[in-house]
């Protein structure tokens, strides 16, 4: 069965500010029981107590910390710091929408997300524009997920590595970037007092767009066995050779092929994408930037459109 | 001997006088504590505390190398220097909590974390409390003491 996107995204928009419906938040150094915590804290649900997470001003800046509140009273849980329940909140978003992922670590929700055979990871490590560029194409959609690598030595306390996880919740306007829930700080858009566009903190990060492909359109059987095979691109006086697979992953390389039966791995590739049908029309989404190439049949061969740079491509073996 | 009771009792009263508005380095119990509090971009959290007698502890808590407790020596007369730093700024008038109010930033670096400075001192105790990335008259002063408390406690070495 296909990832339920609604349902993950409609689990997010309820939890968003609050512990997940197994009883739980994550600190850095463990889990908090929320049950255990109301008979501590001497603040049980039958006399109104919510567990929430709410922002607060400290030193001019916003923080989050988890409190029992009943109207205007607070009884605290956890404070701002170790507050760490991004990865756990997603994966009960995920589960939410069928996908059985339970993981309390970014870097192993992105790898386990990664992993799967219903997912495609449609660029890796790639700059705010390049994933732009992908979220722009219109395959990414709601409920798929994004891996944030940190690459500031000075930020994310110097993890170079993922250190945070969102999922993706749509554009509020045709001009919106698009936006993002996740926890730690709690965000759903429209609803959020904090950034919640996709990217959250410029110049920080390098993006990671995995895209649960299971409700992607079926490649039409003659697009695949036109578009398959080896095609010379040519962009000006620039020449790329693709390699096209029938099953929506398709590479590049420098190199003319030697006959048709040539093949070209993964590894040897220049760089791979995946590509996806549209009545004809191919979207090419190159991993290893972001980049988009759409291309048009044109009499035999194919327009291409690389952001903007006009190329075309004909059949290197007819 | 009334004579010398008088000397005496001046003598007291002055070295009193002294005392109280002796360098704040004098203070033979001093204690300064940095507490680093959490950002989203999972700061550091640990606190640090240096004692005028060269002692020093260490404890790690949040997205730290070394979580937990850590005990060292640092320079005492360093320790002095920091004290004498504090008395410049005149530490225990400031108000408690900088960066929300207006006029405290000139510029703010966003999604910073907040310090906490602490000085215990001849009986006397004040915490201020600031965002880091609010760069004013004062917060960068209390910044730059608690980066000079860090490099005098070498607290990267359990941060990082």
């Amino acid at each position: 069965m296909a990832f339920d996107r609604k349902a993950a995204i409609d689990y997010a928009k309820k939890h968003w500010t609050i512990p997940c419906d197994d009883g739980i938040f994550w600190l850095t150094t463990g889990s908090v029981n929320v049950a255990q915590k109301r008979k501590q804290l001497k603040a049980p649900a039958a006399d109104g107590w919510q567990a929430m997470f709410v922002r607060y001003d400290d030193a001019g800046e916003k923080a989050e910390k988890a409190v029992f509140q009943r109207g205007s009273d607070e009884i605290l849980i956890s404070d701002w710091d170790g507050l760490a329940d991004c990865a756990h909140f997603l994966s009960k978003c995920l589960q939410a929408g069928g996908a059985k992922i339970d993981e309390r670590g970014v870097t192993s929700l992105v790898r386990a997300l990664q992993s799967r055979s219903d997912t495609k990871t449609l660029c890796e490590r790639v700059s705010q524009t390049g994933a732009q560029r992908v979220i722009d194409s219109g395959i990414f959609k709601n409920g798929d997920m994004i891996g944030y690598y940190n690459t500031d030595p000075k930020g994310d306390y110097g993890a170079i590595r993922y250190t945070h996880s969102t999922m993706y919740a749509g554009k509020t306007g045709s001009s919106d970037p698009g936006r993002v829930t996740c926890h730690t700080m709690s965000r759903f858009p429209g609803l959020s007092d904090v950034e919640d566009r996709w990217w959250l903190h410029s110049g920080a990060y390098e993006y990671t767009l995995i895209h649960f492909a299971d409700d992607d359109g079926v490649i039409a059987p003659g697009t695949a066995s036109s578009i398959a095979g080896w095609w010379k691109g040519m962009f000006g006086g620039d020449i790329y050779y693709y390699y096209f697979l029938r099953d929506g992953r398709a590479r590049w390389t420098r190199t003319a092929p030697k006959n048709s039966a040539t093949q070209l791995s993964r590894e040897v590739a220049k760089g791979n994408a995946y590509w996806f049908d549209n009545a004809g029309t191919v979207t090419v989404i190159w991993q290893n930037s972001g980049g988009i190439e759409i291309w048009k049949p044109d009499s035999g061969g194919y327009k291409i459109d690389w952001g903007g740079r006009q190329g075309g491509a004909t059949k290197v073996f007819p | 001997m009334r004579r010398w009771l008088a000397i005496a009792f001046f003598t007291f009263t002055a070295q009193a006088a002294i005392a109280q508005t002796a360098a704040p380095g004098a203070g033979a119990d001093a204690t300064i504590t940095l507490e680093r509090g959490a950002c989203e971009r999972r700061c550091p959290v640990y606190s640090v505390t240096v004692r005028s007698d060269g002692s020093a502890v260490y404890d790690g808590k949040h997205y730290v190398a070394k979580t937990g407790t850590e005990k060292t020596r640092v320079d005492a007369k360093a320790v002095r220097a920091l004290l004498q730093e504090f008395e410049a700024l005149d530490f225990f008038a400031l108000r408690d909590v900088y960066g929300g109010e207006p006029g405290d930033c000139t510029e703010r670096k966003p999604d910073s974390p907040r310090a906490t400075l602490t000085l215990k001192l001849d009986g006397r105790s004040k915490s201020v409390r600031l965002s880091v990335g609010c760069v004013g008259p004062v917060t960068s002063r209390l910044s730059a003491l608690g980066q000079a408390i860090d490099r005098l406690a070498e607290t990267e070495r359990w941060t990082k």
